[in-house]
């Protein structure tokens, strides 16, 4: 057998532990390859998961801690993957729960076999990924900045900011607004007027 | 208590006699027993000096010191208080249960053993076994929702009497039947296009349901296309659907929010006017996604259809100036939109302005009342002063105040109360020309922005074409994949006013504007004493004086101070000459028009949607109009009218012909009896345990020292009572040693959470936290989120925040992700998978925070008791967490070394600081001195852009920031 194998950079790594797992099936986005590693899986040089399936997990509930233990401190994020694959989840999903989070392991629950592969997937994917899209940063065209920043008050939806932007012109005006302007307006109600104008016009922090 | 009608009287007395819950059917003014029942603690409670004082219950509301709090806990008899602060102040002790004698609990609907209602009567029952506990309601249906939720409730609230008081209770019934008010029913009929649009609208729910019931995943044998219009359709379809919300096709969820959008469409059909519901009908065409079901059938392009014909028509373009001039056009309407813009020739903007049909009922009504008014005035007056028999004294006394009392008109919404105002005193195409001429002037405005390119909406007619690009993008509709993309967009484009309509009602907003622009001018130079100049000038958004404008002039040139009737349009709608010589000016007159005109002497308005329940009292109407029809308001209009005795009480109601509003009403009578029915059927024969049993093991757990904080460890000896085991399903017994204490935040408190861990025994300290949810241990510190917060915080990038916040301050950062237990254990629905890895969903989100947050844990809970053991667990072997350490964790450190604000409570806008994080040219660097700055947002609105520069140190955030905030939003139409 050949022992020095080529490495793809670009690829997933896979134990051969693996082998027959059908989430390897619905890996189609990136590469992968079985090689010698420790972990299940290897997304990046940082980034390993495990692998475990809770209706392993109810068959052998000692098997998790042996795979984290033998991991040692190799890896920045070391993800533990878990198929939930049972029905009544409480008390086996506590037991994985308390043993990632005592053992430095991020916890991952996914549904189905191609969950979990769609997250091996991302993981890869995203290994040098800034973190842009969940800092808030929207896209820049004007409507979806203004609706970026009045969806946040809880209620309002598209329409709802299209009558806004309509009605008051630009957003500071939005802003000044007062009680008797917004609940002119078609199709907000009591409940969103009272919203809109408290977050509009209660100060930031008030100090008591 | 003598003005108090007979059953309400027996209402108060039974509720005196026992603790209990009582539920009144809506409108049968549960206000009244309350107010009662607190004037009596009062009275009670008076101490000699206050004797013949007036008191008054005093609120305690979250903006008021804790030490502020306890004074008055200290002094005052009676307190309003929202649940929030009762659990924390109850928590922390500074309100002892023991020195409270009762509590009152409203909205007794929203109980459950773990909202904060049902904690605070927990932590007051166990520290009061005599107190009182006395819970009213006036929402028979909430009962009904669920399983035995009446049991629940009332176990909640540790009250075993129930008491039922629907319409149909004999004493009600006897009092309410005895004066019957006199009512006037007026049917109106909806116009034409009215009914078509309705009919489309049924269509298309028709539509929609056949969808529902192909999806298989619901029972729709009961569906019918009327209970589609009521709210609590919406809420049957999601009860069914939320235990498998996440096995439910894109597709079908679209159908399900459609079907929400249309029953509210047809709502406002009725009560708004013709151009609002143009305009709303194009935001939401605008809003809308392009996987939207109805907006691609055939029945949506007539509501659109119907919709403009109410408000304008096409027509083509006059061929000359001259013919436009002598007011004589060529009259060819097309009979479709589309027609008109695939011809060469150019069209024009005709209004037709259909006023709203109810309108001009109100106004006939208000009318005939203004003349009986005056009839009783002059009855009055002539038997007034003459020497008279006493009855006619009386009488003409009763008629003068009949006549004196003011008139009540009642719409549902606040928007119709101002319109009809608005109607009643001047002309009603006077008052559809001003909507008009407003709807086009921002289309011009938004207009100029796209123009200026500014914002990225491109130039002119890329707007839209812009949206069509847009609409194809998405793809995928009905699953027909990315083939689909092309038809789609030809059938949004469809739906969509095409580029010749468009310029024609733009055409007609700078017409608009020019002629606003040249009167103001013209006004000027008469006041200066000069030539009129040349009209034509115009450029300016001549908004402030348009507004004013009762009339529409196509050009420039027409003389400005003359009026000009029908030159444009046309003469249908070419309103009166009173109306006109009214409305003319730059102008409106405002207080002091509304103070002389005769229509609006003594008329008051209501909007149900405000939930002044009490107005008919404050008011004392002798005449009610009941624009909008609601059964709580007719059942407060019977209270007051049995309160008043002889006195005459005449009432309008109005509704359209053959429209759902009746059905709507009827319906809802034969729910409230159901539901009443169901409840007394339940009273007979619920199994409750006996209150004492309850409350023994409230205080057996209470002596095993595991709930009330600062007692001492369980007493040796003390057998934990058998149901106590039990209620822990049998397992994990509380070692009396092991650690119990959680720090938890202030504003956690409005979430089921912390009582579910009182409950389970652990010991709830309340801390503002400025840093986490819930602090486990000087190491742990949870985030909580519920999956609607997950999806918003990731969003708004309040969760990144947070987590680099918690990972800088503690070892062991955690995200909890809390799923609901009645809802489905999935972060993804199946379909949401899909081939791709799409940066969009939860999971890649999930993914990158991880990613950057190697520390970061996360726990993915099941349910509320989950999460309760698992934090039980986790805390084995690990210190008790510091309250007061944890509250620094966070805190800015001022100057002086000190914790800024030296750790005083405060009162955080949460919404509006996600809000402003979310504001171009604001960073994490800038926004708290923008904060400390500002104020508020509206604060924010009025600072120049010097002074943000100032603030935010840099002079290129600050003009993008200002040049955002000041930018004309662009309307996409």
């Amino acid at each position: 057998p050949p022992s020095q194998q080529q490495i793809n950079p670009n690829a997933v790594l896979v134990s051969k532990r693996q082998e027959g797992n059908p989430v390897l099936k619905h890996m189609r986005n990136v590469r992968w390859q079985f090689t010698e590693i420790v972990p299940d899986y290897q997304m990046g040089a940082q980034t390993c998961a495990l692998f475990l399936s809770l209706r392993y997990h109810l068959l052998k509930p000692t098997y998790i801690y042996g795979r984290i233990k033998e991991l040692q401190r190799a890896f920045r994020t070391r993800v533990l993957l878990c198929h939930v694959d049972v029905d009544d989840v409480v008390e086996p999903l506590a037991q994985v729960t308390k043993a990632a989070l005592l053992n430095d392991c991020t916890l991952i629950c996914a549904w189905s076999h191609e969950e979990c592969a769609r997250y091996l997937e991302t993981y890869k994917a995203y290994e040098s990924k800034p973190a842009d899209a969940i800092q808030g940063r929207t896209e820049e065209d004007y409507l979806s900045k203004l609706t970026a920043a009045l969806t946040t008050v809880r209620g309002v939806n598209k329409t709802d900011v299209l009558t806004l932007g309509g009605a008051f012109k630009t957003a500071a005006g939005v802003m000044r607004a007062n009680m008797q302007q917004l609940s002119a307006l078609p199709g907000i109600g009591p409940t969103k007027v009272r919203r809109l104008h408290e977050t509009f016009h209660e100060p930031f922090r008030k100090t008591l | 208590m003598a003005h108090l009608l007979p059953f309400q009287r027996r209402m108060v007395e039974e509720l005196l006699e026992d603790d209990g819950l009582c539920i009144m059917a809506a409108g049968l003014t549960w206000q009244r027993l309350a107010a009662v029942l607190i004037r009596l603690q009062l009275e009670r409670r008076k101490d000699a000096a206050q004797r013949g004082v007036m008191l008054m219950p005093v609120e305690v509301t979250n903006e008021m010191l804790a030490a502020a709090r306890v004074e008055l806990y200290r002094t005052q008899s009676c307190l309003f208080i929202t649940t929030r602060i009762l659990v924390v102040d109850l928590l922390t002790n500074r309100l002892q249960a023991h020195q409270v004698a009762g509590m009152l609990v409203m909205n007794a609907h929203t109980v459950t053993d773990m909202s904060g209602e049902g904690f605070a009567v927990r932590l007051f029952r166990q520290g009061n076994q005599g107190g009182f506990v006395r819970a009213i309601s006036d929402q028979p249906h909430a009962f009904a929702a669920g399983f035995s939720k009446l049991e629940k409730v009332m176990k909640a609230l540790y009250v075993r009497k129930l008491f039922i008081w629907p319409r149909f209770e004999a004493h009600v019934k006897d009092t309410l039947n005895d004066l019957p008010i006199e009512v006037i029913e007026l049917a109106q009929e909806m116009t034409p296009p009215m009914v078509a649009i309705y009919d489309s609208i049924a269509d298309l729910l028709d539509v929609c349901i056949k969808h529902l019931r192909r999806s298989n995943k619901i029972d729709t044998s009961d569906f019918s296309l009327e209970e589609c219009l009521f709210r609590s359709f919406d809420e049957i379809v999601r009860r069914q659907l939320d235990s498998v919300w996440h096995t439910i096709t894109p597709q079908t969820k679209q159908v399900v929010n459609n079907l929400r959008t249309l029953r509210t469409l047809a709502e406002y059909l009725l009560c708004f006017d013709a151009v609002t519901f143009l305009s709303y009908l194009e935001n939401l065409r605008a809003g809308e996604s392009v996987n939207s079901v109805w907006l691609f059938q055939e029945a949506a392009h007539t509501i659109f259809d119907q919709a403009k014909k109410r408000v304008y028509e096409l027509q083509q373009a006059s061929r000359s100036a001259a013919m436009g001039k002598n007011g004589k056009r060529k009259r060819v309407v097309s009979k479709d939109i589309a027609d008109a813009g695939t011809s060469n020739e150019a069209v024009e903007v005709v209004p037709t302005l259909e006023p709203l049909p109810k309108w001009e009922l109100v106004k006939e009504i208000v009318q005939e009342i203004q003349e009986e008014r005056q009839r009783l005035l002059k009855v009055a007056a002539d038997l007034h002063g003459k020497d008279v028999p006493q009855e006619d004294e009386a009488a003409a006394e009763a008629a003068l105040q009949t006549a004196q009392a003011p008139v009540l008109i009642v719409a549902q919404e606040e928007r119709t109360c101002q319109q009809l105002r608005d109607v009643l005193q001047s002309d009603l195409q006077a008052v559809m020309q001003r909507l008009f001429n407003e709807y086009l002037l921002t289309r011009l405005d938004a207009r100029k922005t796209a123009g200026k390119g500014k914002s990225g909406g491109g130039g002119g007619d890329s707007a839209a074409a812009g949206s069509i690009v847009r609409g194809g993008r998405g793809g995928g509709r009905f699953g027909r994949g990315r083939g689909g993309d092309r038809l789609d967009a030809v059938r949004a484009a469809r739906i969509r006013n095409n580029p010749k309509e468009e310029q024609a009602l733009l055409d007609e907003a700078r017409a608009l504007a020019a002629s606003a622009a040249a009167k103001e001018k013209a006004a000027n130079a008469e006041a200066a004493g000069r030539d009129l100049p040349e009209g034509q000038h115009a450029t300016g958004r001549g908004r402030g004086s348009a507004r004013g404008q009762g009339k529409r002039v196509t050009g420039g040139e027409s003389p400005p101070l003359q009026s000009v009737p029908g030159s444009a349009g046309g003469e249908e709608s070419a309103p009166s000459a009173a109306g006109f010589a009214a409305e003319d000016g730059s102008a409106r007159p405002t207080g002091q028009d509304a103070a002389c005109s005769p229509m609006l002497q003594g008329v008051m308005f209501h909007a149900l949607e405000s939930r002044n329940d009490g107005v008919l009292w404050d008011v004392q109407p002798s005449f009610v109009v009941m624009v909008d029809s609601d059964v709580a308001f007719v059942r407060q209009l019977e209270v007051y009218a049995a309160g008043r005795g002889k006195a005459p009480l005449r009432v309008y109601n109005l509704r359209y012909k053959d429209s759902f509003e009746q059905d709507r009403y009827m319906a809802a009578l034969q729910r409230e009896q159901r539901v009443f029915e169901d409840l007394i059927r339940s009273k007979g024969h619920m199994v409750l345990p006996e209150i004492g049993q309850d409350l023994a093991l409230l205080w057996a757990e209470l002596r095993e020292g595991v709930l009330q904080p600062g007692v001492e460890e369980a007493i040796p000896g003390m057998v934990p009572a058998a149901n106590a085991i039990t209620r822990r399903g049998g397992m994990m017994q509380p070692k009396s040693k092991q650690p119990r204490k959680l720090v938890v935040d202030v504003r956690e408190f409005m979430s089921s959470l912390p009582s579910v861990l009182h409950q389970q025994h652990m010991e709830v300290i309340p801390v503002t936290l400025e840093v986490g949810d819930y602090v486990l241990s000087p190491e742990m510190c949870v985030e909580r989120k519920s999956l609607s917060d997950l999806r918003q915080s990731f969003l708004s990038g309040r969760l990144f925040h947070q987590a680099e916040a918690m990972s800088k301050h503690y070892k062991t950062p955690i995200l909890l992700i809390e799923f609901e237990r009645d809802k489905a254990f999935a972060l993804h629905a199946t379909s949401e998978i899909g081939s791709d890895i799409n940066s969009n969903t939860l999971g890649s989100k999930l993914v990158l925070l991880s990613l950057h947050f190697p520390r970061l844990r996360i726990i993915w809970s099941r349910s509320l008791h989950a999460t309760a053991d698992l934090f039980r667990s986790l805390k084995a072997n690990q210190d008790e967490p510091d309250a007061a350490a944890a509250a620094l964790v966070g805190v800015p450190v001022g100057a002086d070394g000190l914790p800024a604000g030296g750790g005083s409570e405060s009162v955080v806008n949460t919404a509006a600081i996600d809000v402003l994080r979310r504001l171009p040219g604001v960073t994490e660097a800038n926004f708290r001195p923008l904060m400390a700055a500002a104020g508020s947002l509206a604060g924010l609105a009025e600072l120049p852009v010097e002074k943000l520069a100032e603030i935010m140190g840099s002079q290129a955030s600050a003009r993008k920031l200002r040049d955002w905030l000041d930018a004309v939003c662009p309307i996409q139409r």
